[in-house]
């Protein structure tokens, strides 16, 4: 059981990476969410002993990667985020459906603040509205997440 | 101890620091200097079958939809291309003779040789970069003669520049990045400006054109050649706006890219520096 459920880990967090991936067309594209961040944030609700800070550095450097963006950028982001799930989880899985949905909004929203923030470091970049509209689709997807992730209703 | 202890420690708050001071040594390292690049280097070339396998479905989307497709599309499809094969060929011959025309009207003036350029095709790949940059990756790298600074092309004009090269893949900024900079003549006039992305790939800006300077709309922008990159003369964007307010001494120019930036597959790189033997470096 253990490994297995390493492995459901392991997999959800490499699809979602692969899930970073594809170039959608230019009308889909700003509507892209962000999957790691959300199922890595899902984890860290839901496993905060097994998938921890390191691990979502160790993506958020992946993604570094993939995007071509400085190295550590996502992983300062991701990093932070966990650390706020981690922290926050006992509270938040106490919390009726759509007060969590607010509150891992709110986070995931965090995540997206320390991006655009630290690519303003890097570069000169107009920031609109449209950059948070992945908050829109992670929020509209995050609620669909257990029904993909979970292992079996009864969480040991 | 010391380690031990920290190694052990499963508060968070120790490990958030730990790593967000890494991840800021990093993007400082990044930032500043090169010596994070041969580790960059080693870990996008190991990651690069996963960007392959990303791309498959589109290419195999394309290859079903060119398998598919019916014959009588296709025979049109082919004949069409031979007017057209047959259209630039005549041009081509044109151009020829203009070229060694040129050529010969260089000589006597003893100027230096206008540069030969060579071509490479690759086509891009289905993955995304960054959503806050415009940047695209390319199916060809080092070992295809791929080199940083290339400029990409596609059918219709100027795209880019290749920045990072790899052995198999490479990654070009397109003209549409906010931070990406070309310098441009107007076609019309010889009118010389720097052309810059907005981060919208149907977008760019004129910097630095004086209100009176002679500009107007259905300008078209090719490629000065002045910062020794970009070949001269290749077709980059047409004016869309131009607008002269009194309260800047700057006219505030819109253009639109000629080449698809979001749409284009194929694109051409050209090796830019590639100097007829007689010693001459580009006109100064």
């Amino acid at each position: 059981m253990h490994l297995t459920q390493r492995g459901r880990i392991l997999l959800s967090l490499g699809a979602a990476l692969l899930l970073m991936l594809p170039r959608l067309p230019q009308s889909l594209q700003p509507f892209a969410p962000d999957w790691v961040a959300m199922v890595l944030l899902y984890w860290n609700l839901h496993q905060p002993q097994r998938v921890n800070i390191a691990t979502s550095w160790v993506l958020g450097i992946l993604l570094d990667l993939f995007s071509g963006s400085l190295l550590g950028q996502h992983a300062l982001a991701l990093v932070i985020m966990t650390y706020l799930g981690v922290r926050l989880h006992p509270q938040i899985r106490m919390m009726a459906p759509l007060l969590q949905l607010l509150l891992v909004t709110g986070i995931l929203s965090v995540y997206r603040l320390i991006l655009l923030w630290t690519w303003g470091v890097g570069a000169e970049l107009p920031i609109s509205a449209a950059d948070w509209l992945p908050l829109l689709s992670s929020a509209l997807i995050w609620p669909s997440l257990p029904l993909l992730l979970k292992s079996r209703p009864s969480s040991r | 101890m010391k380690a031990s202890l920290f190694l052990h420690n499963n508060r968070p708050t120790v490990r958030l620091l730990f790593f967000v001071t890494l991840s800021v040594v990093l993007m400082f390292f990044d930032q500043r200097t090169t010596r994070l690049e041969p580790l960059r280097h080693t870990l996008a070339s190991a990651l690069y079958p996963l960007q392959v396998v990303v791309d498959l479905p589109s290419r195999l989307g394309h290859w079903m939809q060119s398998s598919l497709q019916a014959r009588d599309q296709l025979l049109t499809e082919n004949r069409q291309l031979r007017a057209e094969n047959l259209l630039l060929a005549s041009q081509l011959q044109r151009l020829r003779n203009l070229q060694t025309e040129n050529q010969e009207l260089r000589d006597l003036l003893h100027s230096t040789r206008a540069l030969e350029n060579e071509f490479t095709t690759a086509h891009l790949m289905a993955v995304s970069m960054n959503p806050f940059q415009q940047r695209v990756v390319l199916n060809k790298g080092r070992r295809a003669g791929i080199l940083p600074d290339m400029p990409v092309l596609d059918r219709h004009g100027v795209m880019g520049q290749v920045v990072r090269v790899y052995p198999f893949h490479a990654e070009a900024i397109l003209i549409s990045d906010p931070d990406y900079a070309l310098p441009v003549q107007v076609a019309r006039n010889h009118l010389r400006a720097i052309l810059s992305g907005t981060g919208y790939p149907t977008e760019l800006k004129l910097l630095y054109v004086p209100i009176t300077a002679d500009i107007q709309v259905g300008d078209q922008l090719s490629t000065s050649g002045l910062a020794g990159r970009y070949p001269a003369n290749y077709p980059v964007a047409v004016v869309t706006q131009v607008q002269r307010l009194d309260s800047s001494p700057f006219a505030q120019i819109m253009a639109r890219p000629l080449a698809e930036l979001d749409r284009s597959r194929e694109v051409l790189l050209v090796n830019p520096a590639v100097p007829s033997h007689d010693t001459a470096a580009p006109g100064h």
